[in-house]
């Protein structure tokens, strides 16, 4: 059988399921357009903003991309969990079928409609309120495609940490609570205390979420090096994630999915 | 070469408790000791055991889901530790007791094709073929309604299905026939035997000494770990 085919089977699947969760989905979008809003119209409400000095952006035209964008770095945690509840695991498991294929194949709905959800949210967003940028399409796209490979390394890692440990919650902490406010998301790094500025720089929301910036403002200065830092950073991270995800799997085949069974 | 080989596999599970009073001590399990077992072509080995006896994990074993301990296991003469992608391409399995891995929104029929998918069956010949299983296992007029909507009976049977789907020379079973009505218990046996007589090789546990004994070639006990042969006699009065 064709890649391609095990692939249009797969995706046709999820695209299925979420289609019969409607509901979710019109809370889902109504929910996420409510909070890019809230954060834009904030924005907008300032008179000035040390963004303006920075990004060469408006208070709102930072808020709005930092939320647009961010579902496409800050998913990864959790991107293959639903992909790795025990019984649906064992099932996929025992085929032929590769298991990093599986997961990339099954989540490839997601990725785009992440990606859809972000230029979407990101394109009402900017003409709802009036938004202007100075747009970089190619280093837009080389930042959305890093952010995603990230993602990905991010989501290995994470399923690889709950095969072993059964949950993942302290990288999600880590992610949403601390990197939420450290990650130059929606809080310039420039009002950080230092010590908070020099966390910021280890985190690779910062490198993608400054790089989107740099693709929408005007402010390029240091394109390259941002580039070449988060680039790095991506590569790390699938590799680091590839080898989580070898040990969980390893781990779950020495212990039973399950530790007791 | 026998179709599924085991020899002297034993299997330890380790708990560590992280609550309770029992907090930072570590429990041992030995579920699998020394167990030995062939099946042959075309053969249908039962395997027989209460609850926790094992039957389970051995069978998981030869999924390639969890590597033995101690011991050999081999399916059409691949290594389940070290071969465990070549085990897979000959090995359909019937292993969770649960939902095992079917979506309660999509169709059975379309749950299917998602794994007719992953065991790299071509879409049109995945088709043919789950129309086909789900007659012979009397799903037939119920394809197209939501796995939801199926009784336990019918998801056993629609597991079932999924285990035959890549019509491989090893078939796998985990008390396929669990909540399943008498009646369509028949059908089940009815249907394994005619693939076993094609040449398939079926190990199937279970917890019913009536079931062993309806459907299988040899009977085996797996008992606190050890595994016996038991003759006709021993098995009807089990």
């Amino acid at each position: 059988m064709l890649w391609a085919e095990r692939f249009s089977v797969l995706f046709e699947r999820e695209l299925k399921m979420r289609i019969s969760y409607r509901m979710s989905l019109i809370l889902g979008v109504t929910s996420s357009l409510s909070g890019l809003l809230v954060y834009g119209l904030l924005g907008n409400s300032a008179s000035a903003s040390i963004t303006s000095q920075s990004d060469n952006m408006s208070l709102a035209s930072y808020l709005v991309s930092g939320v647009a964008f961010s579902g496409i770095i800050m998913n990864g945690p959790a991107m293959f969990s639903q992909h790795a509840s025990a019984s649906e695991l064992e099932e996929v498991l025992v085929t032929p079928t590769g298991f990093r294929e599986f997961l990339l194949s099954s989540s490839a709905l997601n990725t785009l409609t992440t990606i859809g959800g972000a230029a979407g949210f990101f394109l009402l967003g900017a003409f709802l309120l009036g938004l202007d940028y100075s747009y970089n399409p190619p280093l837009l796209v080389l930042m959305v495609l890093l952010g995603l490979l990230s993602s990905i390394g991010l989501g290995f890692m994470s399923l690889g940490l709950r095969l072993v440990y059964k949950q993942t919650s302290l990288i999600s902490w880590i992610f949403f609570s601390l990197t939420g406010i450290l990650g130059n998301m929606i809080v310039p790094v420039q009002i950080l205390p230092s010590f908070a500025q020099s966390i910021a720089y280890l985190t690779p929301q910062y490198y993608f979420f400054t790089g989107i910036r740099m693709a929408l403002g005007s402010n390029t200065s240091s394109v390259v090096t941002v580039v070449i830092l988060f680039g790095a950073y991506t590569l790390a991270l699938l590799l680091v994630g590839l080898s989580a995800l070898s040990y969980g799997m390893r781990f779950i085949r020495l212990n039973g999915t399950h530790r007791w069974v | 070469m026998m179709s599924v080989s085991i020899s002297n596999v034993s299997k330890t599970f380790t708990r560590k408790f992280e609550t309770g009073a029992s907090r930072g001590t570590t429990r041992k399990r030995e579920v699998l000791t020394n167990v030995s077992l062939e099946v042959g072509t075309g053969e249908i080995v039962c395997l027989l055991g209460r609850n926790g006896a094992g039957k389970t994990t051995l069978a998981r074993i030869l999924s390639t889901l969890i590597m033995p301990d101690e011991g050999r296991a081999e399916i059409c003469g691949y290594n389940v530790v070290t071969q465990a992608r070549e085990v897979r391409k000959r090995i359909g399995v019937m292993i969770n007791a649960g939902d095992g891995g079917f979506q309660p929104r999509l169709s059975g029929f379309t749950n299917l094709e998602y794994y007719a998918a992953l065991y790299q069956i071509p879409l049109r010949k995945a088709r043919s073929r789950i129309s086909a299983l789900l007659s012979e296992l009397g799903l037939g007029d119920r394809g197209s309604d939501q796995y939801q909507m199926y009784s336990s009976g019918m998801r056993r049977r629609l597991a079932l299905a999924r285990a035959l789907l890549p019509d491989t020379p090893v078939i796998l079973l985990d008390e396929p026939t669990l909540g399943v009505d008498p009646w369509s218990t028949k059908q089940i046996h009815d249907k394994l035997r005619a693939i076993a007589s094609q040449g398939k090789s079926i190990l199937c546990t279970t917890n019913s000494s009536a079931e062993a004994q309806a459907l299988g070639d040899r009977v085996s006990m797996l008992e606190n770990g050890t595994l016996s042969a038991m003759t006709q006699t021993e098995v009807s009065v089990a």
